[in-house]
C-alpha cells in the first residue's frame, strides 16, 4: 500500500461510483415494486400499485444515477465552468 | 456439496441462536483486538518496526482516500468509522480464503453437519447490518448539518419526488449491502465448485483472484459510505484528490 501509482483516491472514487450504478438501479426497481406488490395484496388493488411501483422505481433509479453521476471526480468541476459559461 | 444462502446454526445460548458467520465475525474481531494490542505495545515514533509501519500504511491509505474523497476536515472526521469497515472488511474476506477455513465440520444442536466457520460478509445481515450504520450515519449527519427543518424541507423538494428521495435513500442501504454480500457469496460458491471438479492448482488461481475481489470490495464499500457522508455534509469535492 502506501504511495503508489497503482490507485489514488479519484480512480477509487470512480471505481466504487461505477460498481454502484448497476445495484442502485436494481435496489431502487426492487424496493418499489417490492412495495408496490405488497400493497396490492394489502389492499387488493392488483395491479395499480404494482405499475406505480414500476413507474417510481425507474424515476428512483434515474434519480440515483443522476446523483451518483454527479459525484464522479472532476464532473462538480465541469458542471460548475458549464453554469459559469450559461452565465 | 450442500450450498445454503443463509448462514448455518451451529449452537444455541438461550434463545440466541450462534451461526457459523457469527463465529468467524467474532475471531475476525478478536484477531483485529489482538493486532491493535500489539501495535499500541510496540508503538515508537523514533525507530517504528516493519509492523508499524504496515499497519501506519494501511492506515494512511484509508486516510487518504478519505481526505480525498471527502475533503481534509470531513475526511478525519469519518475516518474511524470508515477505517473500521474497510479493516473488517477486508479482514473477514481474507480470512474466508486461509486453507482449512471451511473444512472443519461439526454436528449442531439440530444434529445436522454444518461447517464450523464461514465467511462473514457471506451473510447477508451482516453486510446489512455495516450498510445500515454507514446510512445511518449519513442520515444523522444530514440532520446535524442542515437541521432537521431543513433535511425534512430537502427531502420533500419537491413535494412530488419526496418518495423517490426516500426510496433512493433506502436503496443506498440495499445496494451496498447486496453487491458486498453477493460478491463474497458468489466467490464462496465459486471456490466451492472449483474444489470439488479441480481439487489441484486451478483453485488457486480463483483464490487469488477471490483476494483481489475481497480487497475491490472492501474498497468500494469504504469509498461509498465516505461519499454518501460528503453527500450529507455538502461537501465539495477535494481540490487535489490524490490518496495513496
Amino acid at each position: 500500500m502506501g504511495k503508489g501509482p497503482w490507485i489514488n483516491g479519484r480512480t477509487a472514487r470512480a471505481l466504487a461510483l461505477a460498481a454502484q450504478l448497476g445495484t442502485a438501479v436494481a435496489a431502487s426497481l426492487g424496493l418499489a415494486i417490492g412495495g408496490g406488490l405488497l400493497l396490492d395484496r394489502w389492499l387488493k388493488t392488483w395491479p395499480v400499485f404494482l405499475l406505480l411501483g414500476i413507474a417510481v422505481g425507474l424515476l428512483a433509479s434515474w434519480y440515483t444515477i443522476a446523483s451518483l453521476a454527479r459525484e464522479l471526480p472532476g464532473q462538480k468541476k465541469r458542471n460548475k465552468e458549464h453554469n459559469l459559461k450559461d452565465e | 456439496m450442500e450450498i445454503t444462502l443463509a448462514a448455518e446454526p451451529v449452537a444455541r445460548l438461550g434463545d440466541v441462536v450462534i451461526t457459523n458467520t457469527m463465529i468467524t465475525s467474532a475471531i475476525v474481531v478478536l484477531l483485529l483486538l489482538a493486532v491493535a494490542a500489539v501495535y499500541r505495545a510496540r508503538l515508537s515514533t523514533d525507530s517504528p518496526g516493519r509492523f508499524q509501519s504496515l499497519i501506519e500504511s494501511v492506515l494512511e491509505f484509508v486516510l487518504n482516500l478519505c481526505e480525498a474523497t471527502a475533503g481534509k476536515e470531513l475526511g478525519r472526521r469519518v475516518f474511524p468509522l470508515v477505517c473500521t469497515f474497510f479493516v473488517f472488511i477486508l479482514t473477514a474476506n481474507w480470512f474466508g480464503l486461509l486453507p482449512g477455513f471451511s473444512a472443519i465440520w461439526v454436528v449442531n444442536f439440530e444434529g445436522h453437519r454444518v461447517p464450523l466457520l464461514r465467511a462473514a460478509n457471506s451473510d447477508l445481515n451482516m453486510t446489512l447490518a455495516m450498510a445500515l450504520i454507514a446510512v445511518g450515519t449519513v442520515q444523522v449527519l444530514g440532520v446535524t448539518t442542515r437541521g432537521l427543518a431543513g433535511y425534512l424541507k430537502e427531502l420533500a423538494t419537491p413535494l412530488f419526488l419526496a418518495p423517490i428521495h426516500i426510496i433512493s435513500e433506502i436503496s443506498h442501504v440495499i445496494s451496498l449491502a447486496g453487491r458486498l454480500f453477493g460478491n463474497i457469496f458468489g466467490g464462496e460458491v465459486l471456490l466451492l465448485v472449483m474444489y470439488s471438479i479441480l481439487p489441484y492448482v486451478v483453485p488457486a488461481l480463483f483464490v487469488g483472484l477471490e483476494a483481489l475481489f475481497g480487497f475491490i470490495q472492501a474498497l468500494i464499500f469504504t469509498v461509498l459510505s465516505v461519499v454518501y457522508i460528503s453527500l450529507a455534509a455538502g461537501a465539495e469535492e477535494a481540490p487535489s484528490a490524490h490518496a495513496a
